[in-house]
């Protein structure tokens, strides 16, 4: 779904490139998390996989297609097709209420007054909005937030969802709301995506965890099926004694 | 904690019998454990013996139903009152670290990147385990998950600090 090959990015020439010669390959339906300390350049490596931002050198396929060698207008078309993004700060619109949030993207892109509505309506009740498409973004809580974000950037059935530290500003429960989402979109959509964030806690949701530090991929951990969690292991074997 | 002690609670809601302690007890730990039927059976003759619980006369189909005593409750509320105690020296990877710097070994910082990842597929694990319980009916093991999820990630701010130190050597 998005390989990414030899991606460099520096932003002051003689600094270490925030991203290092890249190579990553994320599968359709896979859910990836980049995890890494603050400043190690995980935002940069998932902006320049969205074509939010343009590399120094490399070059990222989203669904066979070279991001960043497409024409301004052919990319700026595709993202908001192919790619929905959610961030920590959730970057809502602060004029328009819920409704006109999760519709913004179908309106730019000229769909169908009736499909917008129908599609907004799906959105409200599956991210549980139901009572607030009316209210504006200041009139509720950061997960209120969250989830009208993420259901923007589901608005044009996205085929990836990319997901910059989403938990960031909310607390555990929060947090874990958000978390069971994404989790459900992955399992029963098998949407692919891709998330950064700092924190294991989270990271722990996806199935594969890169550890990403000074420009690169260190490791690439995979979820092995039916190991027993070591703290099961441990709680049994104190109950044996 | 031991075997004893979940038998004593569960023969504190009620009478039961050995295979009933044995099915009550596996479904008490989430079936992630299966309980050894001469293990019951053991136990309860020793619980016996010190007082704890009393055999009621057999009932049908022959079972013999085991009762707790006021001496078993007293017990049981006594270790539940009972903090637990921890050892970091008992931790078996601290305890590996312990014997690496005795020895100077020269692949420390591969022990603690080994350690890392494996920490992070138990996470994941958790997670897992974590988005298959029911809220209503799981909440024990919901409990326990969760305080795994806290450990490591205790676990893991531990070994960032270690891995940094490690770098800077």
């Amino acid at each position: 779904m998005i390989v990414v090959e030899g991606l460099r990015k520096q932003y002051r020439s003689g600094e270490q490139p925030v991203v290092d010669h890249v190579n990553l390959e994320v599968k359709q339906g896979e859910f990836t998390a980049i995890m890494g300390p603050s400043g190690s350049g995980k935002s940069t490596l998932l902006n320049l996989m969205g074509g939010l931002d343009l590399p120094d050198q490399g070059t990222v396929y989203v669904d066979g297609l070279p991001l960043h060698t497409l024409s301004e207008k052919r990319r700026t078309l595709m993202r908001r097709r192919k790619i929905g993004y959610i961030f920590q700060n959730y970057q809502l619109l602060s004029m328009l209420n819920v409704r006109e949030n999760i519709a913004f993207p179908m309106s730019v892109d000229r769909c169908p007054k009736e499909e917008i509505q129908l599609r907004v309506q799906e959105l409200v009740k599956e991210l549980g909005l139901k009572g607030k498409e009316e209210a504006v973004p200041d009139e509720l809580s950061g997960g209120q937030q969250q989830r009208v974000a993420i259901a923007r950037a589901l608005a044009m059935q996205p085929k990836v969802i990319l997901a910059d530290e989403p938990t960031g500003n909310l607390d555990r429960k929060r947090s874990q709301e958000v978390m069971e989402i994404l989790l459900h979109l992955h399992r029963k959509e098998r949407m692919t995506i891709v998330m950064v964030t700092h924190d294991l806690s989270v990271a722990g949701y996806a199935e594969r965890i890169l550890l990403y530090k000074d420009g690169r991929i260190e490791s690439d951990i995979r979820q092995k099926e039916g190991d027993m969690p070591r703290v099961l292991e441990d709680f049994l074997a104190q109950l044996q004694t | 904690m031991s075997v004893k002690h979940a038998i004593l609670a569960l023969l504190y809601q009620q009478n039961r019998h050995g295979y009933d302690i044995k099915t009550q007890f596996e479904s008490m730990v989430h079936g992630q454990w299966p309980l050894n039927a001469g293990q019951v059976y053991t136990t309860l003759d020793r619980l016996t013996r010190d007082g704890l619980v009393e055999p009621l006369a057999e009932g049908d189909r022959d079972r013999k139903e085991y009762r707790i005593t006021d001496a078993g409750k007293e017990a049981l509320h006594q270790w539940l009152l009972t903090p637990v105690e921890r050892s970091l020296l008992k931790d078996a990877f601290f305890f590996k670290l312990l014997c690496a710097q005795e020895i100077d070994f020269p692949r420390k910082s591969e022990i603690l990147n080994r350690q890392r990842s494996s920490l992070i597929r138990h996470m994941m694990q958790l997670r897992q385990l974590r988005a298959g319980l029911d809220p209503k009916r799981h909440k024990a093991m919901i409990y326990l998950v969760e305080g795994g999820i806290l450990h490591l990630e205790a676990d893991m701010k531990w070994l960032e600090m270690l891995l940094e130190e490690s770098e800077m050597e």
